[in-house]
Formats: structure tokens, C-alpha cells, sequence
């Protein structure tokens, strides 16, 4: 088998399936399936990136990820709330949580989250600080088809 | 957890079906020649409803983030007055919710001043080119694609940024490999539709691809862009390729094929009649009208609930036994034209036998679960964006 023919698809292979499917991959063998793959880690997030909840109480929080463990399904992500809310369109910054936390983060506009929140009906109590673990879950009961005519991936 | 803006709520709006060109496969053939133009009226009904629309939402555990693509017809030919006052009542009324706004243009003739408008707002920018002759002409005849490629470099030079949307059939399938470099030139990201039904059936009949042909195109895409410089996103081959590698490294997903999923994207008429992708335009399977009915009303309506049921009847018939099920999220049963007659069965087509060609092209080539596990792990040990 061509090794040179094999690493061309790499690049491929890992802009399909996103940098959030790494730890699983990284931990997959053929023989078994890595346990909490079907327990709804969001495969469609990317945990490098920052993560933004709108909670009950009106304000977003950004979760930030601080570690991860691969295989034991070990999460923790640092908490800071917003101190402004995302600008809507035509925006300020494009209309992405990566700029939006790089500019919020710019402008000093993020403290960090030390109370309880709860975000659809989820209680998050930040500890060692502002630390959380594993707060994503998938909400899957929309599906997540794309319009995609534009070009945005 | 709101995973944003990873999952948003879509409403394809078609602002008017008025159109400079007569592309042969046209689905809205029978009404490019007509002026009407989404009211105000229609518009306000919308947006005013899309705070509480919202929150309902929420209360159903669904991540509230909206995008509106503008839609046609060629909607650039409205002047910017118009997507000013769109704006105007999008900030109006839209108060809790993060959204978007895009338009899908023809980019052959369009009034200047809108796309000026739309790009100094930070709409993004999708323009249709085939990469092929004589398929889309304007009113008197004349081809468009030169143009259109002239106009889209021009675009890009000025530091307009647009991605780009072919549409697949008999009359591009050997010109595409040629456009790639073209494309990962000077387009953000490129998506592929294959031609389906609904256009002139004289047209269709000669143009529309067999599933397995169109999947030897994405292949050969998939081949060419391996071996090129610039790596192009390219829908929905990336979500096929997707469904492919999770398969070669064992990670099936949870798909319950019998649950009936909320949908996500939803096609507004001119006259603001409402209906999900796969039935749009269908009269019997129309949610109701924007002007008349709140969407949390039409949600809940026996119609919507009989297109669910439609879907999930798909899903049990095409996803049950599919050899990428848990791979694959069956969001392609979502979809208009996924479903073909197959010698008198009806059968998943393009999306089927692409991931299977792609799943296929990857284990010749001798990508396996280990070799997916090592490049991840290669992947991680790289140094990753500091934390705060």
C-alpha cells in the first residue's frame, strides 16, 4: 500500500469529521468501540474552541476548554460570563463564537462565571474557581441539516 | 448547552422569483418572470414572531440561533432600499436571539448598489456558477457563465468574499475537476447539488445524473483535491466523508431512525406560505402562512406533523439496515430528492452510494482504524490555540 497515497487523504479525512472528534479517534482501536461516543459528545462542536450558553438568568457564558482527558470521557472547561451580549447583525464582528470571544476578550468584557447558572435546564456550579466538567450534551431533537448554498461550513 | 452556532434555525426566504436568467433546470421556471416581492407586511409577520419562536425553542431544548437566506429568483435585482429596510426591522424585532443573513445570487446582473449593501452589513455571499455553457442563459439567449466568473474574480480582487454553489448534471460532470483550482482560488467553500427534479422534464430528463454517477464525481473531486495546494470545504462530499471515517473507526452515533426530529430548515414563499425542505411548494403539505400563523402554531399543526411522519417512514425504510447507520445521521431523509426509483424500488441515492465510494476510495488506499487513531493522535500532540 502506498504510504504517499494513505497521507494524502489525511487533510480530508480530518476536515470532515472536526477537531472535536479527535480524543475519540485518537482512543479508537478495530476491535472496540470507545465508550462514550454513543453517549452524545457533541461531534459537531470543536472543544479547542470557545463554547457560548445562554442561561436563565439572561447572560452567556463562554466555556473555554482547560483539559481534557482521552478515554475517560473527562472535560473541564474554564467559565467566564459575558459582560455584553453578542451584537446582532450587521455585527460588529462576524457572527462567529470565535470572534465574538476573542473580541469580547479584547475589550475586557469577560469576568469570571463563580455562581450557579443554569442553561436549558441545566445547573452548572463552577468549582476550583470557574471550573466545570463536561457540560456539553447534544440536544439532538432538531435535526442539523445544512443550507449551505453559501459556502459556510 | 447551546452549542452555538454550531445548529441554527434556517429560513430560506424567496424574496421574489423575479430572475435575469433561464437556467434549464430551473425549479421556478414557471415564475422568473414575475415582479411580486415579499411584503413588509410578510417580512414584520416573520421577524416579529422570531423572539418567541425562539424561546419556544428553548423550551424544547433546541439551541435558538436563526440565519435568513435571501433567495430567488436573483434577489440582487431588488434595490438596496429594500435590505435596508430589512435590516431596519430585523433590529427592530430581534432582540434575544444571535442571527445571520446571506443572499444566494446569480452574480450576472444585479443592482450594484445592493451588493455593496449587503457586503458593507457582513452578509455573506453565495454565487451560483455550473463551470459548463449553455445551460444558463439570460432571458435573450445569451450564455452567462464568462460573465459570471469574470464578475465573481472581480469580486474576490476587491476583497468581496463568496462561496460557491454548482448545480451537478450531465452538462458539468467532466468540466468540475477542471474548476476546482478556479474554486480554491477564489471561493470560501464550495457546494455541489446535484440536480433533481422539478425543473422542465424535458431538461431534467437530459441533464439528471444516475446516483452512482454523481458519486464518480465526487470521487474524482475528492481525488483531485487531495492532490491539490489549497484544501476547498466541498458540501455535502465533507459530510459524506464524514459518515465514511467514522465507519472505518468503528464510531457509530446514536440515530433513532423511529424518533420524529424538529426541522431545521424552513422555505418561506413570496406570499409567505411556509413548508419545510423536502415538501416545499407542495400545497398539501404547506405549514400555513406567515402572516397568518405563528410557526409555534404550524409546529404543532396535523400538517407539520404529518410531514414528521413522512420523514421518519423514510428513515425506518432506507436508514434501518444501512450498512452506515450511526455513521451517517440521516439528515440526508431531510432532504428534497434523496430518495430515487431504483429498477421500481425507492432507495437512499446520492447519499448512499457516495459515502460508500468514498469508504471504499479510503480503505484502498489503506486508511483503517489504526491509521485514523494515529493521525489523531498525531493531530492532538500538536501545539492547540492557548486557553485563557
Amino acid at each position: 500500500m502506498s504510504e504517499t497515497r494513505r497521507q494524502l487523504f489525511k487533510k480530508s479525512v480530518f476536515s470532515a469529521v472536526g477537531f472535536a472528534a479527535l480524543p475519540v479517534l485518537a482512543a479508537c482501536t478495530p476491535e472496540g468501540q470507545h465508550p462514550f461516543w454513543g453517549a452524545g459528545h457533541p461531534l459537531d462542536s470543536d472543544p479547542w474552541g470557545p463554547i457560548a450558553g445562554h442561561a436563565t438568568d439572561g447572560q452567556w457564558y463562554i466555556f473555554v476548554l482547560k483539559s481534557i482527558s482521552v478515554g475517560t470521557q473527562n472535560y473541564t472547561y474554564t467559565v467566564y460570563v459575558a459582560l455584553r451580549n453578542p451584537p446582532s447583525s450587521p455585527m460588529t464582528v462576524k457572527f462567529d463564537v470565535n470572534d465574538w470571544y476573542n473580541y469580547l476578550k479584547a475589550n475586557s468584557w469577560l469576568a469570571p462565571a463563580t455562581r450557579q447558572f443554569t442553561i436549558d435546564g441545566t445547573a452548572y456550579t463552577p468549582n476550583n474557581g470557574t471550573v466545570v466538567s463536561n457540560p456539553l450534551h447534544n440536544d439532538a431533537q432538531q435535526i442539523a441539516a445544512k443550507w449551505n448554498e453559501i459556502g459556510k461550513q | 448547552m447551546q452549542l452555538f452556532p454550531a445548529r441554527e434555525t434556517v429560513f430560506v426566504l424567496k424574496v421574489s422569483k423575479f430572475c435575469n436568467l433561464r437556467c434549464a433546470y430551473c425549479y421556478e421556471h414557471r415564475e422568473l418572470h414575475v415582479r411580486d416581492v415579499m411584503s413588509a407586511v410578510t417580512l414584520g409577520g416573520l421577524f416579529a414572531q422570531i423572539d418567541a419562536f425562539g424561546d419556544d425553542l428553548e423550551g424544547r431544548g433546541i439551541s435558538p440561533s436563526f440565519s435568513f437566506v435571501w433567495h430567488g429568483g436573483e434577489p440582487l435585482l431588488l434595490r438596496p432600499d429594500y435590505y435596508r429596510r430589512v435590516t431596519e426591522m430585523q433590529q427592530a424585532s430581534i432582540q434575544r436571539y444571535p442571527y445571520r443573513n446571506s443572499v444566494q445570487t446569480n452574480l450576472y446582473g444585479f443592482n450594484k448598489h445592493s451588493l455593496e449593501y449587503v457586503l458593507a452589513s457582513d452578509w455573506e455571499l453565495g454565487v451560483s456558477i455550473d463551470f459548463a455553457e449553455d445551460i444558463r442563459r439570460n432571458v435573450g439567449g445569451r450564455d452567462s457563465n464568462a460573465k459570471v466568473i469574470a464578475n465573481a474574480e472581480a469580486l474576490h480582487t476587491g476583497g468581496g468574499r463568496f462561496g460557491l454553489i454548482s448545480v451537478l448534471g450531465a452538462h458539468n460532470r467532466n468540466t468540475l475537476m477542471d474548476a476546482y483550482d478556479w474554486a480554491a482560488e477564489f471561493a470560501e467553500g464550495w457546494r455541489i447539488l446535484p440536480l433533481f427534479e422539478g425543473g422542465p422534464e424535458d431538461s431534467i430528463a437530459e441533464l439528471q445524473l444516475p446516483p452512482n454517477e454523481v458519486a464518480d464525481v465526487f470521487i474524482e473531486l475528492f481525488r483531485k483535491r487531495a492532490n491539490s495546494e489549497r484544501h476547498l470545504p466541498i458540501a455535502p462530499l465533507d459530510d459524506y466523508t464524514k459518515a465514511a471515517v467514522l465507519r472505518i473507526a468503528d464510531q457509530a452515533g446514536a440515530v433513532d431512525v423511529d424518533r420524529a426530529l424538529l426541522d431545521n430548515i424552513f422555505v418561506i414563499n413570496v406570499n409567505g406560505d411556509v413548508f419545510t425542505r423536502p415538501f416545499a411548494y407542495d400545497a398539501s403539505r404547506c405549514l400555513g402562512n406567515i402572516g397568518r400563523q405563528s410557526l409555534q402554531q404550524m409546529l404543532e399543526g396535523d400538517v407539520y406533523k404529518g410531514c414528521q411522519q413522512i420523514v421518519v417512514a423514510q428513515k425506518r425504510e432506507n436508514c434501518t439496515a444501512c450498512a452506515f447507520r450511526g455513521y451517517c445521521d440521516a439528515s440526508p431523509m431531510h432532504e428534497h430528492g434523496s430518495i430515487v426509483n431504483d429498477n421500481g424500488r425507492q432507495r437512499c441515492g446520492v447519499a448512499h452510494d457516495t459515502i460508500s465510494a468514498v469508504h471504499a476510495e479510503l480503505t484502498d488506499a489503506g486508511v483503517d482504524a489504526a491509521t485514523v487513531s494515529a493521525w489523531a493522535r498525531e493531530l492532538l500532540a500538536q501545539p492547540r490555540p492557548a486557553a485563557a
